[in-house]
């Protein structure tokens, strides 16, 4: 039997030793509490479940981890963003919140809207128009997940 | 633009007032004097008035509500006011009061939130709690009484969706007696005597009435001025001609007088609530044609695929209809051409106007009370820029 | 109080009229309760100094003004200006067509707040005003121009906005036909 970095761990996990890259530990750290920044483009108000979803909304994209659009992305606000995302440090995560910002939703036909998904890496889409507490939590939930993932990977 | 010896730019972005929605500054200063504000809108721009002209009327309700998420009644409201302007009917009674309610409830919403808005601006955060909380109970009450949140296209051409739910009147009136009065209480005993408050807002932003008028100023940015110029009573629409209230004014113009005439204006709406709930009648609450519903009867079925389908088909012709938003005057111009969808279909925001005045509004103040300003102003840039 | 009270919006419509030249303002309608004056455009200026200043008049307030595209049409373009009168409450709108290389006057000096208004409805429609002070665009970002409120220009647009990863920018590329959208409903205009 091949060993492999996983299959090792998990024996070492079963004889009692918690054994774990460092990465994987700051991701697991980053997951339990994200800085998020809000960008809000949107018309409705998606922000005020995202506090009790367990993200700290900050204002600074030198102290966020993930960005959060929350609604449609104009073409003129997508060159905003995108400097905003340049400059938050790495690793850095992206939720697209609420129907628009997710698949373009009312506005997907629209002359002045961007698809968010063509400006910006989205980690997560979090639909509903606007989405429930519910599916904002499920959707920090899959953040972290990604961010598991993502650190795997690297 | 030229660049003055000894003044400088600044940018106030993306965010400069709390609950704005997006839009950027540039400030020209002297020391910390401004002398210039030149407002960048155009982050909101969806395009609403383009996508309005591919879909029918029944369709574009939903686009109309997302204009301002504060008062989505007051935009769907006039917009179905301007349809029904142009196929020359009129709704129910009961429709009407109905409509009146929700108008009202949407301007209790936005006042609020734009109280909160100001009283954060100055340093007052503690009303944001307050107003927060009580934004979620009137949205749950939307739900109880009409069984949806705000963006529901519950006013419809014709009349509204559907009836009240049975027992509206008590859940409304135990609300505005047992639960909004209390908290107005506790937010005018945090800001109306406040003396940092006042300090922050007291001939700040000051417009004198003539000037206001000329730029376009309308609502309560005017009524503070001194005019008295309410659509309400000025050009009744719905049944607001029925109910005696009268607009209020203030005299001064300034920031603090704005905020004084949004508490009274809740009050004001509170009255109005139940004068309506009390004069409204028993009967049918959207026009027969107009009614959306699964039947058995066969033609009245296939009527409702065709509304559903085609929608009503808008006689040829132009229209315009504005109401009292919280806001200021939201107008909708509608050209028709004798199709389903509308040829053009234009939106007078009320923001807009107000968000170009801006520069006057803030010359020769000081930096930190450009935002004050702007929240006192009540600009919502997603209506701003449709 | 002024001193003459006009009882029917015509008979106020012909009063305004008569201190113009005949063809100075062609044609007075009513449509939807609100008296519609054609005006020439050369007589623009003077026709809203007029409404503004005169006592019996007093539009103090240009409340909206927007513009219709007609593409059919020799003059295509038709302006719309929506007066109001607080003082009397009274409500009026100016109408007046013109092309798209002839510019009109602006109003910015008569009414202060049509500035924002024209500079939209030039980057909306292309229309040129003639004394505006400052024609940037407002609402959209864009360098070369299009007309996005033109009948003729469709509603998802031309372009698209993406990140080029090579040059680390937000550019505009041409869109994609209407079968590869990954999820386009097909909304054209309705064909009259």
């Amino acid at each position: 039997m091949e060993v492999t970095p996983e299959r090792w761990q998990d024996q070492m996990h079963r004889q009692g030793f918690a054994i774990t890259a460092l990465q994987t530990f700051i991701a697991w750290a980053q997951g339990c509490a994200v800085s998020a920044l809000p960008v809000s483009t949107g018309c409705c108000c998606c922000f005020s479940q995202l506090r009790q979803a367990g993200a700290e909304p900050v204002f600074n994209p030198h102290h966020a981890d993930v960005l959060v659009v929350g609604g449609f992305l104009s073409n003129k606000a997508a060159f905003a963003v995108r400097r905003i995302y340049d400059q938050m440090p790495c690793p850095k995560y992206v939720i697209a919140l609420g129907s628009c910002a997710a698949s373009g939703g009312l506005f997907a036909n629209s002359y002045a809207v961007a698809d968010v998904k063509d400006i910006l890496p989205v980690d997560v889409f979090i639909p509903g128009c606007p989405p429930d507490a519910k599916a904002v939590s499920e959707g920090m939930k899959a953040l972290r997940r990604a961010i598991r993932t993502k650190a795997r990977e690297k | 633009m030229t660049m003055f010896e000894d003044s400088y730019f600044i940018n106030i972005a993306p965010m400069p007032a709390a609950g704005m929605g997006m839009c950027r500054f540039v400030g020209r200063l002297d020391g910390e004097t401004v002398q210039q504000v030149d407002a960048h809108i155009g982050f909101s721009h969806r395009g609403i008035e383009k996508c309005m002209e591919s879909v029918t009327p029944l369709q574009g309700l939903v686009y109309v509500e997302k204009l301002n998420r504060s008062a989505p009644f007051s935009c769907t409201h006039a917009f179905v006011l301007a349809v029904e302007k142009l196929l020359g009917v009129s709704v129910p009674e009961r429709a009407s009061h109905i409509r009146v309610i929700l108008a009202e409830t949407g301007r209790i919403l936005s006042h609020l939130r734009a109280t909160a808005n100001l009283a954060a601006e100055t340093g007052t955060n503690s009303v944001y709690p307050l107003t927060n909380k009580m934004a979620e109970r009137i949205y749950a009450l939307l739900d109880e009484i009409c069984g949806a949140d705000p963006f529901c296209t519950f006013i419809r051409p014709g009349g509204v969706k559907k009836d009240l739910a049975p027992r509206t009147e008590e859940i409304l009136s135990a609300w505005l007696s047992k639960e909004l009065l209390p908290v107005m209480r506790e937010i005018e005993d945090l800001l109306t005597e406040n003396r940092i408050f006042k300090s922050r807002t007291v001939d700040i932003g000051k417009i004198d009435a003539p000037l206001a008028e000329a730029l376009g100023f309308s609502g309560v940015n005017l009524r503070a001025c001194g005019a008295k110029w309410d659509l309400r009573t000025a050009e009744p629409y719905e049944v607001y001609g029925n109910l005696s209230f009268e607009a209020p004014i203030r005299t001064e113009g300034d920031c603090y007088s704005r905020y004084l005439l949004r508490i009274f204006e809740i009050y004001q709406s509170m009255q109005i609530i139940r004068e309506a709930l009390e004069k409204m009648p028993q009967g049918e609450v959207i026009l027969p044609d107009f009614e959306i519903k699964e039947t058995e009867t066969l033609t009245l079925l296939s009527r409702h695929f065709e509304l559903y389908e085609k929608g009503i088909s808008l006689p040829a012709g132009e229209v315009y209809a504005a109401v009292e938003s919280p806001l200021g005057e939201f107008g909708v111009f509608l050209i028709s051409d004798g199709s389903a969808r509308p040829y053009r279909c234009h939106f007078r925001s009320a923001g807009f106007p107000v968000m170009q005045a801006l520069d006057a509004l803030t010359a020769q103040c000081d930096l930190a009370d450009v935002r004050v300003i702007a929240a006192s102003l009540n600009l919502i840039t997603t209506e701003i820029d449709r | 109080m002024p001193a003459f009270v006009y009882k029917t919006q015509e008979e106020y419509g012909q009063f305004i009229r008569l201190h113009f030249a005949r063809q100075d303002i062609p044609e007075q309608t009513i449509v939807s309760g609100i008296l519609t004056l054609k005006v020439l455009r050369a007589a623009l200026p003077r026709v809203m100094q007029f409404l503004r200043d005169d006592p019996v008049c007093r539009f103090t307030q240009l409340t909206d003004m927007t513009c219709v595209h007609y593409p059919d049409q020799q003059d295509c373009f038709c302006l719309i200006y929506h007066l109001l009168s607080p003082m009397l409450g009274r409500r009026l709108r100016i109408k007046l067509t013109t092309q798209e290389d002839v510019p009109v006057s602006s109003v910015t000096a008569i009414f202060a707040n049509a500035d924002w208004y024209e500079r939209e409805i030039r980057e909306m429609f292309g229309v040129s005003f003639e004394g505006h002070p400052d024609l940037r665009r407002l609402l959209t970002y864009e360098e070369t121009a299009f007309f996005p409120l033109r009948r003729t220009y469709p509603v998802q647009g031309s372009k698209r906005l993406i990140y080029d990863e090579a040059t680390g920018q937000c550019v505009y590329v041409p869109r994609l036909s209407e079968e590869n959208r990954p999820s386009g409903v097909k909304l054209e205009p309705e064909k009259p």
